[in-house]
């Protein structure tokens, strides 16, 4: 299992967009859209921070009333299935400025 | 979490994502058309070529996409007239990438090379279409009016096919082109490409008409048809309750989907050419929200089309509002050309009769 000092990134080459509060993902290489549920899309908003396991349980915790030690079961076991889709990447993407 | 595999075509997944963005006028689907200059004369083409020098520049390319993304825009089209005639395609690209867009490339084929194919990839473009207008190379440069076009689109195709990038080979029907569509099918299915065709021929921005020679005759449809169909059965269209045909919203122009021009004006779909707003002007949003060209499409329901309405032929008519207005004059009205097609299918399998049908 992730640690939960783990940040994690959107992957960069992934096309999505929240539609009226539902998370639509787009895999980079063969196209599969995904949905993603209420909890979910929360999760793929905060991932555009490159959050760390914790604090994306952390901020569960406080929105959805849910226990602690589940939150980080739960977003670890669902950061892992985005990072199996490659819509999700534990490496920090490179910066267009970094150049 | 669910999913659904492929382009937009419309999968049950997509179908639903769209009806949410319909209910709430989300523009889920854009087009950019990147510059109106073209190295190719295509002789249907409804594009009026400018070197005026007013084009968009990149950043204001990039302040739209900005736009488009916080609107809720996801799947966008990079358009010309031939938009890898402009030098900054690929900056383009990038950014579209990096604002989160699902973006799909139009082009001619012929300027795409080695490099552009590995920048592509790399940019994960999601599909390039790649115009074709005939199987054999001497139909389609004589619609293209340039020598060796199809050699280069087909050179294109492999290089972005070699990358393993979806490619679309697209063509539209033409008197020159049609009975080529076995082998185009042919072409494309060797390629590994995919392959989609229409039959509408948009007259010129200048008002200039389809010139009459590419009009497709009567017995050139037919025969294609009969072949599409591939002698039946034909499964017949699923049938919509007559209560809720009339508030089918009969077009998505301006509601989920829109266009913007080479000079930023916003326009609801690349037949529909009249401007709703200038995005160097305005927002995105503010014309998007407040454009009264815009309500007034939004609030069109196939109950207001007083002839299609209640058309026995409706479930089998790809009628276009833009080219029904080009036709027509009225937004309402019919489609000649989507009447015909219609009606031609219908007779064909021999289930319906149009009693209705207006043309």
């Amino acid at each position: 299992m992730l640690p939960p000092d783990k940040e994690v990134f959107r992957d960069p080459r992934t096309a999505s967009r929240v539609i009226a509060g539902e998370a639509v993902v787009l895999t980079p290489r063969d196209g599969r859209i995904l949905t993603l549920n209420e909890t979910g899309t929360r999760i793929w908003e905060l991932l555009a921070d490159g959050p760390t396991i914790a604090e994306i349980a952390s901020v569960l915790v406080q929105e959805f009333e849910i226990e602690a030690d589940r939150a980080r079961q739960d977003v670890a076991a669902f950061i892992d299935h985005l990072l199996c889709r490659e819509i999700a990447t534990l490496e920090r993407p490179r910066d267009d400025d970094d150049e | 979490m669910s999913d659904s595999h492929g382009d937009e075509a419309p999968t049950p997944l997509l179908a639903r994502i769209r009806r949410k963005a319909a209910q709430q006028c989300v523009p889920l689907h854009a087009m950019i058309e990147l510059t109106h200059r073209c190295n190719l004369s295509c002789r249907h083409c409804y594009v009026v070529p400018k070197s005026d020098g007013n084009e968009l520049s990149l950043d204001d390319i990039r302040r739209i996409l900005d736009q488009l993304a916080d609107a809720g825009c996801l799947f966008l089209i990079l358009s010309g007239g031939e938009p890898l005639l402009r030098e900054d395609f690929l900056p383009i690209a990038a950014y579209a990438r990096q604002k989160g867009f699902a973006f799909v490339l139009f082009t001619n084929g012929t300027r795409v090379t080695a490099d552009l194919a590995a920048a592509l990839f790399d940019l994960c473009v999601r599909r390039v279409e790649i115009s074709l207008l005939g199987g054999k190379p001497e139909t389609h440069d004589a619609i293209t009016g340039v020598a060796g076009s199809f050699r280069e689109a087909i050179k294109g195709a492999e290089l972005l096919l070699a990358r393993s990038i979806a490619v679309q080979l697209k063509t539209t029907w033409m008197r020159p082109n049609i009975e080529e569509a076995p082998l185009l099918e042919s072409l494309a299915r060797e390629m590994g490409a995919q392959f989609r065709s229409g039959h509408a021929l948009v007259p010129r921005w200048d008002n200039r008409p389809v010139p009459a020679d590419l009009q497709v005759t009567r017995s050139q449809l037919t025969a294609h048809v009969r072949r599409q169909l591939g002698g039946g059965p034909y499964p017949e269209p699923a049938a919509v309750p007559k209560e809720r045909r009339k508030d089918i919203i009969p077009c998505g122009a301006g509601r989920t989907s829109c266009v913007v021009d080479a000079h930023g004006r916003l326009l609801p779909c690349v037949v529909l050419r009249t401007p709703v707003g200038d995005l160097r002007k305005g927002s995105f949003q503010d014309i998007w929200q407040s454009s009264p060209e815009l309500k007034h499409l939004r609030s069109i329901r196939l109950a207001d089309l007083p002839d299609c309405s209640g058309c026995n032929l409706f479930t089998r008519c790809s009628r276009c509002a833009g080219i029904a207005r080009l036709e027509t004059g009225s937004l309402l009205n019919p489609s000649r050309q989507a009447c015909n097609l219609a009606r031609l299918v219908a007779n064909e399998c021999m289930q319906w009769v149009a009693p209705r049908c207006p043309v």
